[in-house]
């Protein structure tokens, strides 16, 4: 773990110095004069040799000093601390919510297979996975907001309105957020669900007699569950990059936001901050996944079964 | 009973018209006017007039009370008047934090606020201002509403003038403030400086009180403390900014009694708040939305002290030849351009590098630039050499209206033989892809909106003077040691008259090295549900809800 | 993917060279008749068939010049006579920018998933076969690169060296590298427990040797498998550099920047923004039908 963040650290450090644009330039503006510009470029430590600022970063990074945002005029650290919860408040339900729902339509297509249910589920799940969602967040906009004008699009509403406001500025945004992993899952859960239900193990449980029900739903979907832990790690990780997608589009305070406006406005500390920060947490996905998995399938072989 | 207004095209066209004929002179108007404005006056002079939105009747009285919900498309970051960059933030800093002196409802002029008189000496390097004696700082953490005294003018001041990045007090010509007594001081300058008193209008020149900014140090971007008609409650970047009103508030109570700020990036959905009355009023409306607003009769429009421009590379490249700038000049049909750009009417044509707002503004230079003729732009590219046309750049910073710029003078000069190719990138890379470009042919040409105020300083001598050359404004550098000499010589004047004469001939001479293609002035464009009343949109697109010439209310 | 037991891409194998040989000819005729029997994957081969020669007949086909400005005709709607497609907010023809935005589209994407495939394949290889540091060394810095995320890292990369054809290419082909890498060395990791690869090992094949023609062609049909879907991704991805102004260079079409066109006249000419999608949309789908019956084909088992 410590070496790959380390190889994150330095590739955001150099990536973000290599970024074309001056820094001091894009927060003064164009009305900027020379001299002005130069003294800010001083202020901020850019007139350093490259190496210098690299091991200053370093030293600061490791010292839990993510330096300041120039954009917002705060602490990088206390920035992301305050979106994350925001960015989580989305992608977490967005997931639950096609987890459920997609790993429902893959039981049910798997159990009806080579029914007209399942190449329903079939047919909506590839679509899901293919939809260009930026596409999908216009068209939702065009129709609910602006032709019908019957949901916000913009922010995050708040718990004074009620509940309701919450939700019903929720519902774009995690929609569009939840079509690839609930596509993702449908999938995975159909075609897990099928090897499973063809095994010695579940008709030798129906054969005892056990209710449909019950072998379907307990013991055939635990027995499937490997592969839908795995995609649901990387989906994990994968929604936290749809975020970046999504938030822009919806004004959604969050962790996207802020990305989108730091690449922007050539924010280096915040651009390092907010990347080292998704790589941590995706990294981190990652391991819990692992640890599951190894909980669900202790004869899991790590050195080969690359996922 | 009063009537409200809202500014026009009609009335800023007239106003120009006015200003023109040489008005200017007075120096303080009296606050506290409400005038009536009867539009219709006079016929525009420029193409098609902008939206008005019809405002009902008022159907009584001024109601008092309500929350104004503003939606803006960008959040502000800090509020803090020294390190501000954005409209967004000078918006909300105008509402908290006030200057000695502000600019007037149609922004043609310059009226007291926080002073209440000022006079300039001769030598035009001492301004002795006479301040309010009823003025209190909103209470704060680290004092409890105190009366603002001169020391207080000169802390602000002079904390800008020695912390602020970007020179927003004529940093080149001011020197110190000295208190005379709790409600005087004189400002001295080192020379005399035509655009400095516009200059102590800049938000960053806000007047704060010194234990507030130094109790919350950096993070007095997020609790600023002023004497404005509004306290900051709460301020969350990317989310909203909460103002309510200043109970000790000097001037007239506010009628409402506070503002809410919210951040919407798509514009569509500003419409939509206005339309299903979550927002009173919209700023910075763009494209399609503006048709939108229109047709729900929600827009507003007024012109911007902004110019639009294409300038070209001055030093380098085929556009260092003054025959092939004409050329290029003549290939394109600016009318065109400007109504394929501004499908939604939401900018109108200009032809000179300065505002038609400003007070130095002289239509007799409008004839100066070529007309569209692309046969003659064929001749003279064969004279200069290029029988067979060239290869040249265009950069923009990645914005709807300037691609659509470049995509149609790619068009233009494609039918003269000229190839364009466009380099769009955020505004942040532009910036710096475009500064120095003058030293070599990378960037042929580069196209930009300009704010600048009434000053035909903010437009001419950043444009144009050799010592910018290696800033964003004069990028395509351009540097004559004659048009120096009437800038600098502009810029010490403190008389309208001459320094307009002087600006008439950088005018006149830069018109004639056809520097560029200034082509048009972008409007500003609000959405204002029919409820509010007494809104003004004026040229900067200043936020004004509680000032010395309206007072923003809400029909319940 | 995840199957521990590691398996050959076929029937049993491990005789001699020719009856290897014979056998793999055999499969390939097999498997482009399962295929065609295949109806959903057909489907999807149609679809790519299609834009395909769309993509390359793109001169005959649209009726203007993609680029050709008019802004007299500005949003002219679906249906319009002369404009099948309508026109964009400066009066250029949909259809043929749809037609040559197309072109762009697939080159880029193809363009893209070769060269993350080539560079993931080549870092896959030499870690899977070599192992140890060489290996740590190249798999922490693919982890690292992994771990941000894709779209992140072609936005970066492309403000990085700029926009255009090439510069896009190049950066959503960065991106993709990671993964790729992953996915040979994982099953460089199989196929170098195969029998033939010991028998290599024993008679003293050269490294060069052993990498390209034995292991390399036994990964192929996942790569093949992962590169199909990868095509479909990186579509998406063009798209939304485009659409975020980070893409291909103005005024070139490409679906991407037909949608961001799209954007900015949702309400007014809401046809631009769902064509340029439709089409996206089409022709992923197409890629992911083929890349699913592919793996259905190469291996029953493989399913996700």
């Amino acid at each position: 773990m410590i070496p790959t963040l380390l190889v994150v650290v330095s590739l955001t450090f150099f990536l973000t110095r290599m970024l074309p644009g001056d820094p001091a330039l894009a927060i003064l503006g164009p009305e900027a004069e020379a001299d002005e510009i130069q003294l800010l470029r001083q202020e901020m430590g850019l007139d350093k040799s490259l190496p210098e600022q690299y091991v200053c970063y370093i030293a600061d990074v490791c010292r839990g000093n993510f330096g300041e945002s120039y954009s917002y005029h705060q602490s990088v650290l206390s920035l992301i601390i305050s979106r994350i919860p925001n960015t989580l408040m989305l992608t977490l339900t967005a997931l639950i919510f096609s987890l459920v729902l997609g790993v429902g339509a893959g039981v049910l297509a798997a159990t009806r297979q080579n029914t007209v249910i399942d190449y329903c589920i079939s047919v909506v799940a590839l679509l899901g996975v293919s939809m260009p969602v930026f596409w999908l967040a216009l068209m939702l906009i065009l129709q609910f907001s602006v032709k019908m004008n019957l949901l916000p699009v913009m922010g995050m509403g708040s718990m004074e309105k009620g509940i309701g406001d919450v939700i019903s500025h929720m519902l774009l945004p995690g929609l569009v957020l939840a079509v690839i992993p609930m596509g993702t899952f449908a999938r995975t859960t159909r075609s897990s669900m099928i090897d499973v239900l063809g095994s010695d193990s579940i008709r030798c449980l129906r054969a005892r007699g056990i209710r449909e029900s019950k072998v379907i739903w307990i013991h055939g979907l635990k027995n499937a569950l490997p592969p839908i832990v795995t995609v649901f790690g990387l989906q994990l990780a994968g929604t936290f990059a749809g975020a970046i997608v999504t938030e822009g589009i919806f004004s959604w305070p969050g962790m996207g936001t802020v990305i989108n406006t730091a690449i922007n406005n050539r924010d280096y500390s915040l651009i390092q901050g907010a990347v080292l920060f998704i790589a941590i947490s995706f990294v981190f996905c990652n391991m819990l996944v692992d640890i599951f998995y190894m909980l669900l399938n202790p004869k899991v072989d790590f050195e080969n079964g690359g996922h | 009973m009063i009537r409200r207004s809202v500014t026009t095209w009609v009335l800023a066209a007239a106003l120009a018209a006015m200003t023109l004929a040489g008005c200017g002179s007075s120096n303080q108007s009296a606050p506290q006017q409400d005038t009536t404005t009867t539009a219709a006056a006079s016929e525009p002079a420029t193409t098609a007039a902008l939206e008005t939105r019809a405002e009902e009747e008022p159907s009584g009285e001024v109601q008092k009370g309500g929350i104004l919900t503003v939606v803006v498309p960008s959040s502000p970051k800090t509020v803090d008047p020294k390190d501000h960059t954005t409209d967004y933030e000078a918006d909300i800093i105008f509402q908290v934090a006030q200057n000695l002196v502000t600019y007037n409802k149609d922004y043609t002029d310059i009226i007291p606020l926080l002073a209440t008189e000022w006079s300039v000496s001769e030598d035009g390097k001492d301004y002795t201002f006479k301040l309010r004696d009823d003025v209190y700082f909103q209470p704060g953490k680290f004092q409890d509403g105190r009366q603002m005294v001169a020391e207080d003018v000169k802390y602000s001041l002079e904390r800008i003038y020695n912390e602020c990045a970007t020179d927003r007090i004529c940093r080149e010509f001011f020197e110190s403030v000295e208190v005379v007594n709790d409600f005087e001081v004189i400002i001295h300058l080192k020379d005399s400086c035509g655009p400095f008193l516009e200059t102590l209008c800049d938000i960053g020149n806000g007047i704060l009180p010194k234990e507030e900014v130094e109790g919350w140090g950096d993070e007095f971007g997020y609790h600023l403390v002023g004497t404005g008609p509004f306290m900051l409650e709460e301020m969350v970047a990317d989310e909203q900014v909460t103002l309510k009103k200043n109970p000790n508030y000097w001037g007239d109570e506010p009628n409402v009694d506070g503002v809410v700020v919210k951040t919407a990036s798509d514009n569509s959905q500003i419409v939509n708040a206005l339309v299903s009355d979550e927002a009173h009023i919209g700023m910075y409306l763009q494209g399609e939305s503006i048709q939108r607003a229109k047709d729900a009769g929600l827009l507003a429009q007024a012109p911007a002290t902004s110019v639009t421009m294409i300038r070209f590379n001055m030093q380098n490249g085929p556009t260092a030849d003054p025959k092939v700038r004409e050329a290029i000049i003549k290939a394109v049909d600016i009318d065109g351009m400007v109504s394929g750009i501004y499908q939604y009417g939401e900018a109108s044509r200009i032809y000179q590098p300065l505002t038609f707002l400003s007070w130095g503004y002289q239509d007799k230079y409008d004839s100066l630039i070529p007309e569209y003729d692309p046969e003659a732009a064929k001749a003279l590219l064969a004279e200069a050499g290029y029988p067979d046309g060239f290869t040249m750049t265009m950069y923009i910073g990645s914005s709807t209206n300037r691609e659509k710029m470049a995509q149609l003078f790619q068009y233009y000069l494609g039918e003269v033989g000229i190839t364009v190719e466009i380099k769009s990138s955020t505004m942040a890379d532009w910036m710096s892809a475009v500064t120095g470009s003058y030293k070599d042919s990378v960037v042929n040409s580069y196209g930009i909106t300009f704010n600048g105020t009434i000053d035909p300083y903010a437009y001419e001598e950043k444009f144009f003077t050799s010592n910018n050359i290696d800033s964003v404004s004069n990028a395509g550098g351009y540097a004559d040691d004659q048009v120096d000499e009437w800038l600098y010589a502009a810029y010490k004047e403190t008389d309208r008259e001459k320094r307009t004469e002087y600006y008439g001939q950088v005018m006149e001479k830069v018109m004639n090295d056809n520097v560029g293609i200034f082509y048009a002035c972008e409007a500003r464009n609000w959405g204002i549900a029919p409820k509010v009343h007494d809104s003004v949109v004026r040229a900067d697109s200043r936020l004004l809800i509680c000032t010395p010439f309206n007072n923003i209310w809400i029909e319940q | 993917m995840g199957d521990k037991k590691s398996r050959p891409s076929g029937d049993a194998l491990g005789r001699e060279a020719n009856i290897e040989m014979l056998k793999r000819e055999r499969r390939a005729n097999n498997a482009w008749h399962k295929l065609k029997r295949n109806k959903i994957a057909m489907a999807g081969l149609f679809v790519i068939v299609f834009m395909v020669l769309v993509a390359i007949f793109a001169p005959l086909l649209a009726p203007y010049p993609p680029n050709k400005v008019n802004p007299g005709q500005a949003y002219l709607p679906f249906g319009s006579p002369g404009h099948i497609f309508g026109t964009d907010d400066l009066g250029r023809d949909l259809l043929s920018r749809i037609i040559y935005g197309g072109r762009i589209s697939l080159i880029v994407a193809v363009g893209a998933t070769f060269v993350g495939a080539t560079l993931g394949i080549l870092l896959g290889l030499t870690a899977g076969y070599f192992g140890g540091w060489l290996d740590s060394l190249i798999m922490r810095i693919m982890d690292g690169m992994f771990s941000f995320p894709f779209i992140l890292m072609a936005m970066i990369l492309i403000t990085v060296i700029g926009n255009g054809v090439l510069n896009v290419t190049f950066a959503i082909g960065i991106a993709n590298v990671p993964s790729f890498a992953r996915v040979v060395r994982g099953q460089v990791h199989i196929v170098k427990r195969e029998e033939y690869c010991n028998a290599g090992k024993v008679i003293g094949v050269s490294n060069t040797r052993q990498l390209f023609c034995h292991i390399l062609p036994n990964t192929m049909s996942q790569i093949i498998v992962y590169a199909t879907l990868r095509v479909a991704d990186a579509i998406i991805s063009e798209a939304f550099l485009s659409f975020l102004g980070l893409g291909i260079a103005l005024p070139t079409a490409s679906w991407g920047s037909i949608l961001k066109t799209g954007r900015e006249c949702l309400t007014t000419a809401p046809h631009v923004a769902t064509i340029g999608g439709v089409f996206i949309l089409v022709t992923v789908l197409g890629f992911n039908l083929l890349g699913d019956g592919i793996r259905d084909i190469m291996d029953p088992k493989m399913k996700q």
